[in-house]
């Protein structure tokens, strides 16, 4: 290409081309009127073009990272562990974000023979649970009427409470067996329930009590009564006939928070400090039955597996009683309100109450 | 002198060729300084280098923003590159040697070139460069008419092929309908109606390149032969870039 050099400047030069396009180069020592044949051009054209590839590049590149990130949020959410969902101890689901089942393993021999040509992988949690549970029936592993207990381990308080409404709603409707969702937090430790149904729990569900290391606390950290207060020989709370079964102390055994999100451990804890008497009626296994409100108590005590709001109320009520007991006015627990729950302690208490004056109010 | 300064005179000489020679001249000893550097020694006027650096020194004004920074900054990698292209581009020109060296050491003015057989008259080609140049300044004058010059003119020239070739199809009309160029050395003005319509081209374009069109129509008025000849090309439809 010929260019034919029609301006001349300090920096640069104005050229002609063949194709009748003026264009800037840089100035040789170039003359107007010289014909230059490979000048030094401005890139303006290149430049463009660069830029275009440049821009495209980084459109692209940023697509691509796009792709990336949505493909790694979608697998993570598909594929990724978000709960886990354990059966009765036999059987433990891993379910992911979408409540789809990913793995389902079993944790014992009953487990294994009820995962025996059965797929859940993929299905919806609540579909997978219910199947595993009919297979159980159809085994004989649980007996029309059971309560089922699942464990839910969630990374949120707030999807638990979720999935534990789910659940509950999903299974409403059954009426061969019931569910009982609770929070799985330590998965070392031996999971525990109490049966909470009309029908009386099959022992083959019963999973034995086995006391954990850090319930209640030693009797040694116990604040002893203070003077004029409960006294030693207090008559001590007795549940009813077929209510909490042996070995069971619910309270204890029980860490879980309750349906309000009430620290049910610490409150339980404390409860058992001040109220030795509730410890030893499991022992006693006396009758109380002069106290209405106990006993009304006890029944909510014993249905406090499903209704969390029944048990708190009786734990606040024995709270309620002992903050009275153990007022301010430590000294003069004639200030108690509840009259007659003091007065319902044994008779000897009563005597003894009558050699000091009794109390009055 | 501050940035700030710097960046009005810069935005000027983007729009204004002399103010743009005033700016390079002024900052010389930056340019210069730039080039040694890049070297290794005093850069001199009659180094290619230093009319690269100035070149690119001119390019830096034409693309410099204020999202970009200093304009020193930008105007010295900007040097530095261009220096980087050139010594590339002459590396590759590495072994050929120069019809200037001289023949032999003793200063008689004889060089290779002297020794070549060659077909061209220098004088014939001393004729035609002088009667090229004065076309050059007569059309230059006449720009100056329609208040333009050739550094505008390459500012506002078609880059785009497709743009270049839209261009040509109205400076073909337009030789074929002498009426349009005699109108347009009366009125100082492109009938850009009449050639849009002729022509078949959008008359958006045209006005786009007005400044371009002027100077190629004018070339194609009498007494630009050498320059006509020049630019066959175009009427031969289109060429190569």
């Amino acid at each position: 290409m010929k260019y034919l050099v029609v301006e001349c400047h300090k920096g640069y030069a104005v050229l002609l081309d063949e194709n009748a396009s003026f264009v800037n180069s840089a100035n040789l020592g170039y003359e107007v009127g010289q014909t230059v044949f490979d000048p030094v051009l401005m890139d303006s054209g290149k430049i463009g073009t660069n830029r275009r590839i440049i821009t495209v590049s980084r459109l692209l590149a940023a697509a691509a990272c796009l792709v990336l990130v949505s493909g790694i949020f979608l697998y993570r959410r598909n594929n990724a562990v978000y709960s886990e969902i354990t059966i009765s101890d036999n059987v433990c689901m891993q379910v992911n974000r979408k409540g789809e089942v990913i793995t389902v393993e079993s944790l014992n021999s009953d487990g294994e023979k009820l995962l025996e040509n059965y797929q859940a992988e993929g299905k919806n949690q609540l579909d997978a649970t219910e199947e595993i549970i009919r297979k159980a029936i159809e085994t004989g592993s649980i007996q029309d009427g059971d309560t089922v207990s699942l464990y839910v381990d969630t990374p949120e308080q707030d999807s638990f409470f979720d999935c534990k409404t789910e659940f509950e709603e999903h299974f409403r409707s059954k009426h061969d067996f019931k569910v009982n969702v609770k929070k799985y937090n330590n998965k070392n430790s031996t999971k525990s329930y109490v049966s909470s149904t009309s029908a009386p729990a099959s022992q083959e569900n019963t999973v034995p009590y086995t006391p954990q290391k850090n319930t209640a606390p030693p009797q040694e950290n116990v604040t002893p009564p203070q003077k004029n207060t409960a006294p030693e020989n207090t008559a001590p709370y007795t549940p009813q006939e077929n209510t909490v079964p042996e070995n069971v102390t619910p309270y204890e055994q029980d860490p879980d928070i309750n349906s309000r999100g009430e620290n049910f451990s610490d409150f339980n804890n404390e409860t058992n400090e001040k109220n030795r008497n509730f410890s030893d009626s499991d022992k006693n296994n006396e009758n109380h039955s002069d106290l209405p409100d106990r006993n009304e108590n006890n029944e909510n005590y014993n249905n406090h597996d499903n209704h969390d709001n029944n048990f708190s109320d009786f734990n606040n009520d024995i709270n309620e009683n002992y903050d009275n007991f153990y007022d301010s006015d430590k000294n003069n627990y004639r200030e108690n309100q509840n009259q007659d729950f003091n007065q319902d302690f044994s008779p000897e208490y009563q005597e003894n109450q009558g050699h000091h004056g009794g109390h009055s109010r | 002198m501050d940035s700030d300064s710097i960046a009005k005179r810069v935005s000027l000489a983007k729009k204004d060729s002399k103010e743009a020679d005033r700016l390079i001249q002024d900052y010389m000893p930056f340019i210069k300084a730039e080039t040694s550097k890049f070297i290794g020694r005093s850069a001199g006027d009659s180094d290619d280098e230093l009319s690269i650096a100035m070149f690119a020194f001119y390019e830096a004004i034409k693309k410099y923003s204020i999202l970009k920074g200093s304009f020193l900054k930008f105007a010295s990698l900007h040097i530095r590159h261009r220096l980087i292209d050139y010594n590339r581009r002459e590396k590759r020109s590495q072994g050929l040697v120069s019809l200037d060296t001289p023949i032999s050491e003793e200063n008689d003015g004889l060089s290779l070139a002297d020794t070549v057989q060659d077909g061209s008259d220098p004088y014939e080609e001393n004729e035609l460069r002088e009667a090229t140049r004065q076309e050059i300044e007569h059309l230059s004058e006449q720009l100056q008419d329609f208040g333009l010059s050739f550094a505008d003119i390459s500012d506002n020239a078609p880059k785009q092929q497709r743009t270049l070739e839209a261009c040509r199809k109205a400076v073909v009309y337009a030789k074929t309908h002498p009426e349009l160029l005699e109108e347009l050395l009366r009125t100082k003005k492109i009938p850009l109606g009449k050639l849009s319509e002729g022509a078949g081209v959008e008359r958006k374009t045209l006005e786009r390149h007005r400044k371009y069109m002027v100077s190629i129509l004018l070339i194609y008025t009498n007494g630009y032969e050498i320059l006509r000849g020049h630019i066959m090309k175009i009427l031969k439809g289109g060429g190569n870039t």
